[in-house]
């Protein structure tokens, strides 16, 4: 069923009991929000949690239409043929919707894993099953929007995000883990990318949506590059395929970890010599940097000591209105150094780029393996430097790396 | 303790000096985006944006001159991404705990006005919305909302241009119960949650204008 605000079927006499929102399954008390309706000579309740798809109150109806599935013969075009891993780790989501069950794609960054899945779309379109490729990040959904659009070209391919609805059929569906809340078993091929990436872990809740919009013989496809516990619980471990190469063959770029207390220079308001160095040299041939920090606060005083010797750089954060105007400023090569907070950490490709990452002892074990996948992503850069400035060696900082070379040995240790 | 707008806990130190104040609904941070004002000198009468200073401007002299019945007019904030956002949300999403917020802000004493009157909705739109927004204001403000305005206009006035706005007839007529009444030396204020091309609130005084009151005010959540 999908929940429609105008649609003719009740699915639930109201939206919210006993403090239960049943579109959402919000059920924190202080996520709802009570009033004395005037006109409804009553009060209300509704729950705030999900507000911006529209109310779900205590006393109204969720509404909705019924579930259609229909056969379709979709063609995609890929610009370069997938490698022996790429092709086998194809088959075996094939061979997951065939038996109906769940899938782990473990594979390191920049492993090619959007195209992975494209074989699986098709079959289970052709199939007549209803097909929804979902991330917990807004940036992540476009960019999948945008593959997918250019590789399955005369396919009708619905868009949802907050704000966004373009909708054809329901049938083939790119969209946030949130909009899924609009649909009770509906999806039959499910692919969660970033699938450990805020705000899903932290958000459990999230994780039941998904299953809620799933039928009841779905096959879902979880794609990491850092599983944890709970996802290879949901699938089985048999059901985990590991790619622990990049598609170009090339090793993954072990970090170097330097000793540097950096927020003590910056509360000093003094240019912090180790990285300026490190800056120096990524500038003077003619590279790019990304240099994150764990905090949205530092990026002002960071961006004020740095800019007297830096004049092409630039800071970004999840608020900032500019923040894909300045993205694409590095990308034209107007700016050379882009100091961000972990908005950056996935989603986004240079040319040529080293990446810093400050007060490294302050990110945990999952961001830094994201962080250091965008390093050496393209065929004609594919190695790149990564260095992590911190003021103690934490589990993350050592696992980072060990993670990193037993990849490239090959070995994909869960 | 969550914030109404962005949902998020906010962490409130419980102490001598907070615990008998009235909840803050608000967190700093959206606290600090709706209150952010547009930059640039203003007209002194409907407070928008001009090129310089000037007491009444090209908009406001217009409508002065087809309706001369509004005095002063009050805003809050200006009408900028963290506003529009909370304005659709409280009349479209029907999320009521906006009305909330827009009272925190607009932080004034009603009570030297006699009557604070309410710009109303139609029977359609109060189907669909269940409150009228600006009513709703009125009672979050602690004042008695007076219905002296009726109306049935069914248009909805966010999706017209200011053309059609301005040509539109007086959808707004007064309430049997003041029809025949004179208040002679009383004041009034009307009450609204945008103040757009101005229209809606000269058109509610220049029918209020027969009724005789002293002086006609306008107060209004946000500025466009």
């Amino acid at each position: 069923m999908i929940i429609t605000h105008d649609g003719p079927k009740v699915i639930f006499e109201v939206g919210v009991v006993d403090h239960t929102c049943l579109r959402c399954g919000n059920k924190d008390k202080s996520l709802f929000y009570e009033y004395a309706s005037t006109f409804d000579n009553k009060k209300i309740c509704y729950c705030m949690s999900c507000i911006i798809m529209g109310r779900s109150d205590s006393s109204n109806p969720i509404r909705g239409i019924n579930s259609e599935r229909e056969k379709m013969m979709l063609n995609y075009h890929l610009d370069f043929d997938l490698n022996d891993i790429q092709e086998n780790a194809s088959d075996k989501i094939v061979d997951a919707i065939d038996h109906k069950h769940h899938l782990l794609l473990y594979a390191v960054t920049g492993a090619g894993k959007t195209e992975i899945t494209f074989k699986g779309i098709q079959y289970a379109r052709q199939k007549g099953l209803n097909v929804a490729f979902v991330s917990p990040r807004i940036d992540v959904v476009k960019e999948v929007y945008l593959r997918l659009r250019d590789a399955f070209k005369d396919a009708q391919i619905d868009l949802l995000y907050s704000g966004v609805k373009n909708v054809y059929s329901h049938m083939f569906t790119v969209c946030t883990v949130h909009q899924l809340m609009n649909y009770i078993e509906h999806y039959d091929f499910i692919i969660i990318d970033e699938v450990d990436a805020f705000p899903l872990p932290d958000e459990p809740l999230l994780m039941s949506v998904i299953l809620r919009a799933a039928s009841k013989n779905a096959s879902i496809i979880l794609m990491t590059a850092t599983p944890t516990r709970d996802m290879i619980e949901l699938v089985g471990k048999e059901n985990i395929v590991t790619i622990s190469r990049r598609y170009h063959g090339h090793d993954l770029t072990i970090p170097k970890n330097i000793y540097q207390d950096i927020e003590k220079y910056i509360k000093k308001k003094r240019a912090p010599h180790k990285l300026i160095s490190l800056l120096d040299g990524i500038t003077a041939r003619d590279r790019k940097a990304l240099v994150f920090v764990p905090e949205i606060k530092m990026l002002e005083p960071l961006k004020s000591i740095l800019q007297k010797r830096y004049s092409r750089l630039e800071s970004v954060y999840s608020g900032d209105p500019e923040r894909m105007e300045k993205v694409q400023l590095m990308r034209d090569n107007q700016v050379d150094i882009l100091l961000t907070t972990t908005i950056l950490e996935r989603g986004v490709t240079f040319l040529n780029l080293d990446v810093i990452v400050l007060s490294a002892e302050r990110f945990d074990f999952a961001q830094l393996i994201q962080i250091c996948g965008r390093v050496g992503r393209k065929i004609g850069d594919p190695i790149g430097n990564i260095w992590f400035l911190s003021s103690e060696k934490t589990y993350g900082i050592k696992e980072t790396i060990r993670r990193i070379k037993a990849f490239n040995k090959g070995q994909a240790k869960l | 303790m969550r914030c109404l707008y962005c949902h998020m806990k906010m962490d409130e130190e419980l102490n001598i000096m907070t615990l008998f104040k009235a909840r803050h609904p608000l967190c700093d941070s959206c606290k600090k985006a709706l209150l952010e004002k547009f930059e640039g000198p203003r007209c002194q009468r409907c407070h928008q944006v001009t090129k310089k200073t000037i007491a009444v401007c090209g908009d406001c002299q217009t409508l002065i001159e087809v309706y001369p019945a509004v005095d002063k007019i009050y805003t809050f904030t200006d009408y900028n991404d963290a506003v529009k956002m909370l304005m659709h949300r409280y009349k479209f999403l029907k999320d009521y705990a906006m009305v909330e917020i827009i009272g925190f802000i607009c932080d004034v004493n009603l009570s030297s006005y006699d009557y604070v009157v309410p710009i109303p909705i139609s029977k359609e739109r109060m189907r669909e919305r269940t409150y009228n927004q600006a009513l709703e204001m009125i009672v979050k403000l602690k004042a008695k909302p007076a219905i002296f305005l009726e109306t049935k206009a069914k248009e909805r006035q966010s999706e017209q241009g200011r053309q059609s706005r301005m040509a539109r007839k007086n959808p707004f007529y007064l309430s049997e119960d003041v029809r025949e009444k004179d208040f002679t030396g009383k004041s009034i204020i009307i009450i609204d949650d945008i103040y757009t091309t101005g229209v809606t609130v000269h058109q509610a005084a220049d029918v209020l204008k027969v009724l005789n009151f002293q002086n006609i005010d306008v107060l209004t959540f946000s500025k466009a």
